[in-house]
């Protein structure tokens, strides 16, 4: 049994502070699912557990099994059994899949895996997830659509085994039948053992995987906790309620400014002097 | 393939029919290629020394030449002609322990000539590399692109300077420049100047540089997954470089693959 306890976390991104102290625990097999407005902190709590080096701590601590893993450094907290699914998986030509999941396997062992052992492993989890075998070849997520992405979140998921996955939106951009294909993982990977705190908008992954938990955070904070059948209710009314009944006032989202940068090109006429 | 298919006139070689040649130790220091109409010509250069190659590729026919560096090659000029429907590739695959310097200046002097310059580079130590590169399309639907990816270590240099000019006449042309180059360390240093000089509205022409470290997203993407931070510098160095390896044999694809794993210490 493992156990991952969020402790008074603060954290804050290009000088703003974000999460403002924020504490739960989750047990090994346990699903929560942590919803809350755009903008109030779910990807940036992600982040800090997974050590994202553009968001900065200014306290609390993320223990894993007793031990806080803040202090190590990124693939360190990976190896420790923390898996981040990505909300925007990176595409990164030229680095070839199956190298890139070998190399990901091997960190995890004394020994590196055998070439038989890997090929069977990595074959049957691309038929789990439904992605063609030919994937691996090509480089990692090159040219890969937005469901691909997600469903090769799930993938390395089933590959690494994690004590604790951390889903950020892995059923935006998929169509019903990937959100039953993914929700079909997630069970799978949860009665093995593995943790989850799952980050989404809508009902309908919710409705598939045992949900035991809910955490709403607003504002840098968890602001309401309990069953799966707040997401039903926010799937129905939104957060408006959430002035009403517990008088929590949602900060607006900050707009972003627009920035130009320029051209990088001028055309210039330079026969008989005209510009 | 055949070698015999050539007249060779000391170091002025005719190549009437399709064949392959390779240039070693033993070689000139100076070569004059020509391709003859509709022939199909691979040359690959594993010679540690300087070369100056002048070229013609005719009607229709193909020339490929791969340069591989290994130790010590310092100088490698080359310039020529391409006629219609011709292609001229320049393949540069260039891990030596050296300073280099490349220079090329490719004519594409007929309708629909095209040539490409590829290259992937690793500079190590305090070594300096320097490819300059000029396309001169002077007729119409005329192509060429330059690919170069560099990786420079330690207080090491790779310069890239690429010129391509479209005169007036040159409608429908296409002249495409992709410069990348990876500073693996601090002290490391890369340049890239591509320069478009277009002299016709009715064209194509594109070019796209970076320089820099690795890109910071990848680095986390990849450490998230418990893979070590030198191993992720390899994977994404190597996923850059070693594609070049498809444009040679089996024999120089083991030697490049090989040569390039042990020099980042990759398995």
């Amino acid at each position: 049994m493992s156990v991952l306890e969020i402790k008074n976390l603060h954290v804050s991104v290009e000088g703003k502070e974000i999460l403002k102290g924020v504490s739960f625990k989750i047990q090994s097999g346990e699903v929560v699912g942590l919803l809350g407005p755009n903008g109030n902190g779910k990807s940036t709590l992600f982040a800090a557990i997974m050590g994202n080096p553009k968001y900065k701590i200014l306290a609390g601590e993320v223990l894993l099994d007793g031990v806080n893993i803040l202090e190590l450094s990124v693939d360190e907290r990976s190896k420790a059994g923390v898996f981040l699914g990505f909300q925007n998986p990176v595409e990164i030509p030229g680095v070839i899949s199956a190298d890139f999941y070998k190399a990901a396997i091997n960190a995890r062992s004394e020994k590196k895996v055998s070439l038989y052992k890997f090929y069977r492993s990595l074959e049957d989890s691309c038929k789990s997830v439904e992605l063609p075998f030919e994937f691996v070849n090509r480089g990692l997520n090159d040219g890969f659509s937005g469901g691909e992405r997600k469903r090769n979140e799930i993938l390395q998921m089933k590959l690494l085994d994690p004590k604790f996955a951390l889903l950020d939106e892995i059923d935006s951009g998929l169509d019903v039948d990937a959100i039953n294909l993914i929700s079909k993982s997630i069970v799978e990977q949860e009665q093995k053992g593995t943790g989850f705190i799952i980050i989404s908008h809508y009902a309908r992954l919710f409705d598939l995987i045992n949900v035991s938990r809910v955490l709403i955070l607003v504002n840098g904070k968890i602001a309401l906790k309990g069953d799966a059948s707040l997401i039903k209710r926010i799937d129905k009314e939104g957060y408006e309620w959430l002035k009403k009944e517990h008088n929590i006032e949602i900060e607006e989202e900050e707009k972003m400014n627009r920035v130009s940068i320029g051209t990088c090109a001028t055309k210039e006429v330079i026969k008989n002097g005209t510009k | 393939m055949e070698q015999n298919n050539k007249k060779e006139l000391g170091n002025h070689i005719v190549f009437d029919k399709s064949c392959d040649l390779t240039i070693n130790e033993n070689s000139l220091s100076s070569y004059i290629f020509e391709v003859e109409n509709n022939c199909y010509v691979n040359i690959l250069i594993e010679a540690s020394k300087s070369i100056d190659i002048d070229l013609v590729v005719k009607s229709g026919a193909s020339l490929k030449i791969a340069l591989l560096n290994k130790e010590n090659q310092n100088n490698f000029n080359f310039k020529g002609k391409v006629k219609k429907e011709g292609t001229f590739t320049c393949v540069i695959a260039d891990f030596g322990a050296s300073n280099t310097n490349i220079n090329s200046t490719i004519d594409l002097i007929e309708n629909y000539a095209s040539s490409n310059f590829i290259l992937s580079s690793t500079s190590n130590e305090r070594f300096k590399k320097n490819y300059n590169i000029n396309f001169n399309h002077l007729s119409e639907f005329t192509t060429s692109k330059i690919k170069a990816f560099g990786v420079s270590l330690k207080e090491s240099e790779i310069k890239v300077n690429g010129v391509s000019f479209i005169e007036k006449t040159s409608i429908k042309s296409n002249a495409s420049q992709e410069v990348k180059i990876i500073l693996f360390d601090k002290t490391s240093k890369g340049s890239a100047s591509p320069i478009l000089k277009i002299e016709c509205d009715d064209i194509k022409a594109s070019h796209g540089c970076s320089i820099g470290s690795i890109n910071d997203d990848h680095l986390y993407y990849l450490l998230s997954r418990g893979i070590d931070i030198e191993t992720v510098r390899k994977l994404i160095v190597l996923g850059y470089i070693l594609p070049i390896k498809d444009y040679f044999n089996d024999k120089e694809k083991e030697y490049i693959d090989n040569y390039i794993r042990k020099d980042f210490n990759y398995a």
